[in-house]
């Protein structure tokens, strides 16, 4: 259980770094996109897909971060007047009927396209683009199975946290 | 009615999911998925149907319009940590003079431009709680007042432009729109731009700060000054440059989209440039907190920590930024590199050495903040909002997806060509059903769930960017009526506990009032809204 809580907050440094990462990459992409473009009439594709690709990498990868920073969107009207138990075990129960099953299904489900474009290694659908779109469409996968990791901590976490409030 | 037993199920789970506290990504995509597993074992669902889910998340994900999201996110962080708007906030009260309505105002101008730059409600609503609060209660205006103020005005983030929420209604009512006029028959349609419903929603918005300035003036015009205003001379140099440099970044991010020179996304990563420039030019005072505990309003202005020469090459560098936009538009300093007769004119040189000077300022600008942790603080607090956003269009396409497997758009088709009258009603309905859903969920939902379903059918016979700043503008309405406006949640959360809810439910009321007849004007009058795009854009 240790080694689970351990692994998963290594994990999630890792992956927020990848983000904020990405984010710079976005902005300083963009930026010297709109730089090309405007002043020198230059069009970059190549730049603008490294931009669409970390951005689509972005979107996936930041789930896992918003979800051990508890950041996603609650609706706390009864919330609010539940005790830390009750709190904690509809995070379980969140996690157990809801988390585990989307994800894992969206895995099943993904497999063969992500698989059909490793095989052919799919590259971006713009002439000169770049190729490796199959690196990217596998960050879907990749980033449920995080979030699958992140579920299974913040479960361990949120029945400590029931526990401790007995 | 039987027939469409699972969806009336799938729609009351649904909200016994969303009240019972668990993530609404969460139950967003949890719930349909269970439903639909529960269906098919009686044979109500065929499951081959969710198989499709992952071409939905792809197409988010490589969805070019959203990239402009993330980089809004982070310029709205950039801001709010730099704390450009409570050092404007107070410079502009300063010179308005101390009297409760002079503050009030003041507090309104502040949020109309944050509004602009940021629009995430949730933050801009505790910010100003927690900075103008205070103040607006030391000088005597009502608590009543004040918070129906910072509450609406938290909001207008919504409905002015550049808002986020302009550009997801943007990217999802054309969609909606070229399917509308494909099903009418029209196969060429003009497309709906995020430009576009930005031009639309600008007047609009206007008129409420306008309405809600009136409401505010008329409020206050009689009430005495509880302390004695502050007479400490104020240089207009002082305010002009706590004020100037958000204004011209408003102006440049939201006039290179309005004049129709950049996309979105283009104009987002300018509005970051800028703001790492203005915060640069504040950055020690950003990066300590103790200067600053929550719920203070510093009297005197802080005194300035960044050295000299860093606001001077920072300010320096937005006039290089603004010099090789105006080379641009007199047409002289195009570098050509592409042509075959490239030149070495006087305006190519000139603008070569102001792009050079910009990336230094820039560079410059960045190592600044990063060293002072700023800037990584902000990349990390821009990932969470976005990928709480990105979560909640993610969940949104795994319910449309099981609320089409269940033949939830044919029902919805039914119900709207079902409705007595002409099209007007379709929309009021519609409205309605939005204004209801925003009591339980938040607008990135309601827009992707809402949009995709009626969209298509609307907008064969109604303006798209009537329709779409319709929706803002009752998004925005849903959000501030009591009982379950999300901004009343925000702002409770801000508030001090003396401030009772019922207070607070009171005070929002003719500010609802306000938005309702906005509304009205809006419905009744379309040109309000589609004058300006049709003037900028043809």
């Amino acid at each position: 259980m240790n080694l689970l809580i351990k692994t998963a907050s290594h994990v999630h440094s890792g992956t927020r770094r990848a983000c904020q990462l990405l984010l710079g990459m976005i902005f300083i992409g963009q930026l010297t996109v709109v730089i090309l473009r405007y002043v020198f009439g230059i069009g970059f594709i190549e730049l603008q897909d490294a931009v669409a690709y970390s951005f689509a990498t972005l979107v996936v990868l930041g789930l896992p971060v918003a979800q051990v920073r508890d950041v996603h969107v609650r609706v706390d009207v009864f919330r609010a007047h539940q005790g830390i138990r009750k709190q904690a075990r509809f995070d379980q129960l969140g996690i157990f009927a809801f988390l585990i099953p989307v994800f894992g299904l969206t895995i099943y489900w993904v497999w063969p396209d992500v698989a059909y474009s490793w095989s052919i290694r799919e590259a971006s659908v713009e002439t000169g683009g770049l190729p490796g779109l199959y690196l990217v469409k596998s960050m879907l996968p990749l980033a449920c199975a995080l979030m699958i990791l992140q579920g299974l901590a913040s479960f361990v976490i949120a029945g400590e946290r029931a526990k401790n409030d007995d | 009615m039987i027939e469409h037993g699972w969806l009336i199920f799938l729609g009351l789970s649904l909200l016994a999911g969303i009240l019972s506290g668990i993530p609404v990504m969460l139950i967003l995509s949890g719930v349909p998925v269970a439903v639909a597993f529960f269906a098919s074992l009686f044979g109500g669902f065929d499951l081959s149907f969710l198989q499709a889910y992952p071409q939905r998340a792809y197409g988010v994900m490589q969805n070019s319009l959203l990239i402009a999201v993330p980089l809004f996110v982070l310029m709205g962080v950039l801001l709010e940590r730099s704390r450009v708007a409570e050092r404007t906030l107070m410079q502009v009260s300063r010179l308005l003079g101390g009297s409760p309505m002079a503050l009030a105002l003041s507090v309104l101008l502040i949020s109309t431009l944050i509004a602009a730059s940021t629009g995430i409600i949730g933050a801009t609503i505790v910010m100003l709680g927690m900075i103008s609060l205070p103040a607006m209660r030391r000088v005597g205006v009502p608590d009543s007042t004040a918070s129906g103020l910072i509450c609406a005005s938290g909001t207008l983030g919504q409905i002015i432009p550049p808002s986020i929420v302009l550009i997801l209604l943007g990217d999802q009512v054309s969609n909606a729109y070229l399917d509308a006029q494909q099903r009418a028959g029209n196969f060429a349609p003009d497309a709906v731009t995020v430009g576009d419903l930005f031009a639309g929603a600008l007047l609009p918005g206007l008129v409420l700060v306008a309405l809600y300035g009136v409401f505010v003036t008329l409020r206050l015009a009689r009430t005495p000054a509880k302390i004695q205003p502050d007479t400490t001379p104020i240089s207009s140099w002082d305010v002009f440059r706590e004020v100037v440099p958000p204004i011209m970044l408003i102006l440049a991010v939201l006039g290179s989209i309005l004049v129709g020179v950049a996309t979105p996304t283009e104009a987002a990563a300018i509005g970051v440039a800028g703001t790492l420039l203005i915060t640069a030019a504040r950055v020690t005072s950003a990066s300590d907190e103790h200067s600053h505990p929550a719920g203070s309003f510093p009297h005197q202005p802080e005194e300035r920590r960044s050295p000299a020469w860093l606001r001077h090459s920072m300010t320096g560098t937005a006039l290089v930024g603004f010099a090789l936009v105006s080379l641009r538009i007199s047409g002289t300093g195009r570098i050509n590199l592409n042509s075959a007769e490239f030149s070495f004119g006087g305006g190519s040189l000139l603008a070569l050495a102001l792009t050079v000077l910009l990336l230094a300022g820039l560079v410059l600008a960045v190592v600044v903040l990063t060293r002072s942790g700023v800037f990584g603080a902000a990349l990390s607090q821009a990932v969470q909002v976005s990928g709480m956003i990105f979560g909640i269009i993610l969940a949104a396409s795994m319910l449309s997806l099981v609320f089409r497997g269940f033949g939830g758009d044919d029902w919805v088709h039914e119900l709207l060509t079902g409705l007595p009258g002409d099209e007007r009603t379709m929309l009021l309905f519609t409205l309605l059903v939005i204004f209801l859903m925003g009591f339980v969920l938040e607008f990135v939902e309601i827009v992707f769930i809402v949009i995709p379903l009626v969209g298509p059918i609307l907008l064969q016979h109604i303006d798209p960017v009537w329709f779409a700043v319709l929706v803002a503008l009752n998004l925005q309405t849903s959000f501030l009526t009591p009982p379950f406006g999300f901004a009343l949640f925000y702002y409770r959360s801000a508030a001090p506990a003396e401030i009772s809810t019922g207070t607070i439910y009171r005070a929002i009321i003719p500010f609802v009032l306000i938005q309702v007849v906005t509304l009205g004007v809006v419905f009744a009058w379309p040109p309000l809204a589609t004058w300006l795009p049709n003037l900028l854009f043809g």
